[in-house]
């Protein structure tokens, strides 16, 4: 190999190094949440969910999981002919507007039809989105209540 | 004539070529000790995230425990009928411990090695029938002389023995710790 081939070679050589330096520098002084307070956020947010479903519903005077269920059976009668769907999402909402949306974080907590949005646009990319199922009244089926936290 | 004049382009071609070979080594030089930097550079970033790391998960583990003790302890903890699968804290007997905390000295001392120095609030949210809702709030325990302060959350439920319709209300759990 000739000395200009040599010198070329080493010229191409620093410059990946360079390159391979600012990808890593790149990388290590990305910011995004460690694992450890990944799963953190993700238990606290259960938590809340379990929270929400053992929460009592003073307008049926039953837990909230039960009226949940409820509105996803299409059954009316546990609420004194109201509609358990419109009492998920008057309790949803109270729950949230003094909690999640007064802390500034962005979420969609949905329950089938029913959900309550803050921030969260339909095409972004969740962060965390942990569920809890809700079983229908009686055990006939159950469905899913999710808690979406977008960035 | 001409001689001379091809001599002196010579001598010129010459001497930037000199100059350009003794350029090399600095250039070397530079190269290297960039590289260098940079490797020192990403060294020390990666134990500061390193510590970084271990300080979160450490303060995520104390955390955790103390919500823990708060949750099993028997001075708040709701009856075992009503005690589901979330933490779930007597309004009552928040009410006496609050207020026990807060007139005597030596309670709250003697709970110093259980709760450390901490500040642990709870706010709930009192709904009634018609779909309204009021926050309230209170300091069970407060034993914090710090300004820089590092929140931890966890929610539950507040149990109101007096309330038989609607008995268990959200809560949040707040833990307040020196932050660092």
């Amino acid at each position: 190999m000739r000395r200009g081939q040599m010198e070329m070679v080493g010229l191409v050589m620093v410059v990946v190094i360079i390159i391979l330096g600012i990808v890593l520098y790149l990388a290590f002084s990305d910011k995004s949440p460690s694992l450890t307070g990944k799963a953190k956020d993700t238990q606290t947010y259960t938590s809340f969910l379990t929270a929400l479903s053992e929460t009592d519903v003073p307008s049926c005077g039953v837990a909230f999981s039960q009226v949940a269920g409820a509105c996803l059976a299409g059954n009316p009668s546990l609420c004194d002919g109201k509609d358990p769907c419109v009492e998920t999402q008057k309790a949803m909402r109270e729950v949230l507007r003094h909690t999640l949306y007064r802390q500034g974080i962005n979420y969609n907590l949905s329950l089938g039809k029913v959900e309550n949005v803050s921030g969260c646009l339909a095409n972004a990319s969740e962060m965390y989105s942990p569920s809890i199922p809700v079983v229908y009244p009686g055990g006939g089926g159950s469905g899913k209540l999710t808690l979406s936290i977008c960035p | 004539m001409r001689r001379a004049y091809t001599r002196c382009v010579r001598n010129a071609r010459f001497e930037k070529r000199a100059q350009l070979q003794s350029m090399e080594p600095i250039l070397i030089v530079m190269f290297l000790a960039l590289i260098i930097g940079l490797l020192l550079l990403f060294s020390l970033r990666i134990g500061d995230r390193e510590v970084e790391v271990t300080a979160t998960k450490e303060a995520s583990k104390q955390d955790l425990l103390l919500l823990g003790r708060i949750a099993n302890l028997p001075e708040l903890s709701c009856p075992k009928s009503e005690s589901a699968k979330t933490y779930c804290i007597d309004m009552f007997k928040a009410e006496a411990f609050r207020q026990l905390m807060k007139d005597d000295d030596v309670a709250r001392s003697s709970y110093y090695p259980l709760l450390g120095a901490s500040e642990i609030a709870v706010e709930w949210i009192d709904m009634d029938s018609n779909g309204a809702s009021i926050n309230k709030s209170m300091v069970l325990y407060d034993n914090l002389n710090s300004s820089g302060v590092r929140p931890a959350v966890a929610y539950s439920t507040m149990y109101n023995p007096a309330s038989p319709g609607a008995a268990r209300m959200f809560a949040t759990v707040t833990i307040y710790r020196r932050a660092g």
